[in-house]
């Protein structure tokens, strides 16, 4: 069994991303260009991608300005607009959410068979909505794995839709992997970063009953299955990226509220949330127990098991840097208390 | 599958669904989401009622070698459809009449405006006709439905369409022609 993290190339790749300045795909960007590894980004925004990513990636506003001759060893596809942040899903956001994800990944495939040159792997972002929403008390209970079948609704629809889109780059010799996405977990990430404020102030609280299943990973796991996907052959297909202990509603408030610590006092019915959010109610309320089946299979280690442990690592202050400000009156109580801390 | 999980076309034909060629079948056969692409040719009814009523349901301007794409969404019972035509784009909503003797579809416009569509075979194809219309929910008399001629036939492996409606008195309200490739069979 192979420990995560450790199965790297030991050249530098190239690797074009889509949607390289949101949350993950910074995340893995930053730990590509830590590898030494060469990263394209591809952006609607260039300026921005500049401003977001810094000066080390090449950022590209199309994928008409990669040179033919560019040689590129893996792609990852992680753009889409983003499903949070609308209170109802009109025809016109359900078309944007299909159009931004599988119009850009149809792009890419097309982009990609028209080269000489193809990389060795397409990492293609899904979701566990791909599963289908359930509430807990109509099948939100049961275990899904990469075994299970695709749900009914939406965003079922649109994960395969997409998912499809991607796998059809297989025709053209390239290995896929399709990631299917938990909530992922970390101090810029939406959830954390909508809820930490409320928490920090005591307003933390139980949705609805609370025994909904959330099915998150942290972040450093996310971006570390992406990069063992890059090289790992054994990464192909649909594989779940959640970590191996989903949580009750009540126990992520719970174990969110101890990491703050502040109390849980407050419960939100399930009327309540719905009139306030609408169809966005559901992401709260919906119940996915979805399990790494695969990931474990090919020996993928997860390095934050448990809620506790991960919200321990997202949420406590930095070490202090020893080297700072050494030789200075604030350096030295920097030092004395970082030894007395530690 | 069941009745509820199959397309909304096949529904509505049953087994006269099966004997359409392929690129109509999988441009109707649509289980969750599916972009197709291509080119049209639009030309508008100049006529002052005619481009009032175009504007009021936001139908794209006049045009060639356009580029096309049509977005369908399956959510179940119905469809929604969104028809890009050179940036410019009109959704509907399709859903099942009730119990006919004959294919019919209901498709749904803004302003609460809906046609029942009477579904017919071409050569190569399928084609479509107005039986009735209703602006929120209320029937409104045959002199005021719009005449339409609707086909869409394979031509190889594109979903060729062509969809002329007129005003209930002649005039030229839109017509539109072109193809897309589902993407089953651009694969």
């Amino acid at each position: 069994m192979t420990t995560s993290g450790l199965l790297h190339s030991d050249t530098t790749r190239t690797v074009l991303i889509t949607g390289a300045t949101g949350f993950i795909g910074s995340a893995l960007t930053r730990r590509l260009l830590e590898r030494g590894d060469r990263v394209i980004a591809l952006s609607r925004d260039p300026a921005r991608a500049r401003r977001r990513l810094g000066a080390a990636p090449v950022i590209v506003g199309s994928l008409r300005e990669i040179a033919a001759t560019e040689e590129i060893d893996a792609v990852v596809n992680l753009a889409g607009a983003p499903v949070l942040g609308h209170r109802r899903w009109s025809k016109r956001r359900r078309h944007e959410l299909a159009t931004s994800r599988i119009g850009l990944t149809r792009e890419l495939v097309a982009w990609l068979a028209g080269r000489a040159q193809r990389p060795e792997v397409l990492t293609s972002a899904s979701a566990i909505a791909w599963y289908g929403a359930r509430k807990i008390d109509e099948g939100g209970e049961a275990a899904l794995d990469e075994t299970s079948p695709v749900g009914g609704d939406f965003r079922a629809a649109l994960c395969n839709a997409w998912e499809r889109e991607a796998a059809s780059a297989t025709m053209l010799g390239i290995r896929v992997c399709r990631l299917r996405m938990g909530v992922v977990l970390g101090t810029e990430g939406k959830l954390l970063k909508g809820v930490l404020p409320l928490y920090r102030l005591g307003l933390g609280s139980k949705l609805g009953s609370g025994r909904q299943w959330l099915s998150w990973i942290h972040i450093d796991d996310a971006v570390e299955l992406i990069l063992r996907s890059l090289t790992d052959p054994l990464f192909s297909g649909a594989i779940n990226a959640t970590a191996p202990l989903p949580v009750r509603q009540a126990e992520f408030a719970a174990t969110l509220a101890r990491a703050v610590h502040r109390p849980v006092l407050l419960r939100l019915p399930e009327a309540a949330l719905e009139l306030a959010l609408g169809e966005m109610s559901n992401l709260l309320l919906d119940s996915q127990r979805v399990l790494p089946r695969r990931a474990k299979e090919i020996g993928f280690v997860f390095r934050y098991h448990d809620l506790e442990t991960a919200l321990h690592d997202l949420l406590t202050p930095p070490r202090v840097n020893r080297g700072a400000h050494r030789g200075t009156p604030r350096g030295a109580t920097v030092r004395l208390l970082d030894n007395l801390l530690t | 599958m069941t009745l509820s999980q199959q397309p909304l076309f096949r529904r509505a034909m049953g087994r006269l669904f099966h004997l359409l060629p392929e690129p109509v079948k999988q441009q109707h056969g649509v289980l969750d989401i599916q972009l197709s692409s291509g080119r049209c040719d639009i030309d508008r009814g100049t006529a002052w009622n005619a481009r009032l009523i175009a504007w009021l349901f936001g139908f794209p301007p006049a045009g060639r070698d356009l580029p096309t794409t049509v977005t369908v969404i399956s959510e179940g019972r119905r469809e929604i459809w969104h028809r890009d035509f050179g940036g410019r784009g009109i959704f509907t909503v399709l859903e099942p009449a009730a119990q006919r003797d004959r294919p019919v579809i209901v498709e749904r416009f803004g302003w609460g405006v809906t046609f029942d569509l009477a579904v017919g075979e071409v050569e190569d194809g399928l084609c479509m006709s107005v039986i009735g219309m209703r602006a929120c929910g209320v029937p409104l008399p045959r002199w005021l439905w719009p005449s339409l001629k609707a086909t869409e036939r394979a031509e190889h492996q594109r979903f060729r369409f062509d969809i002329d409606i007129r005003l209930g008195w002649g005039d030229a309200l839109i017509h539109y022609r072109g193809w897309v490739t589902p993407p089953a069979a651009a694969a």
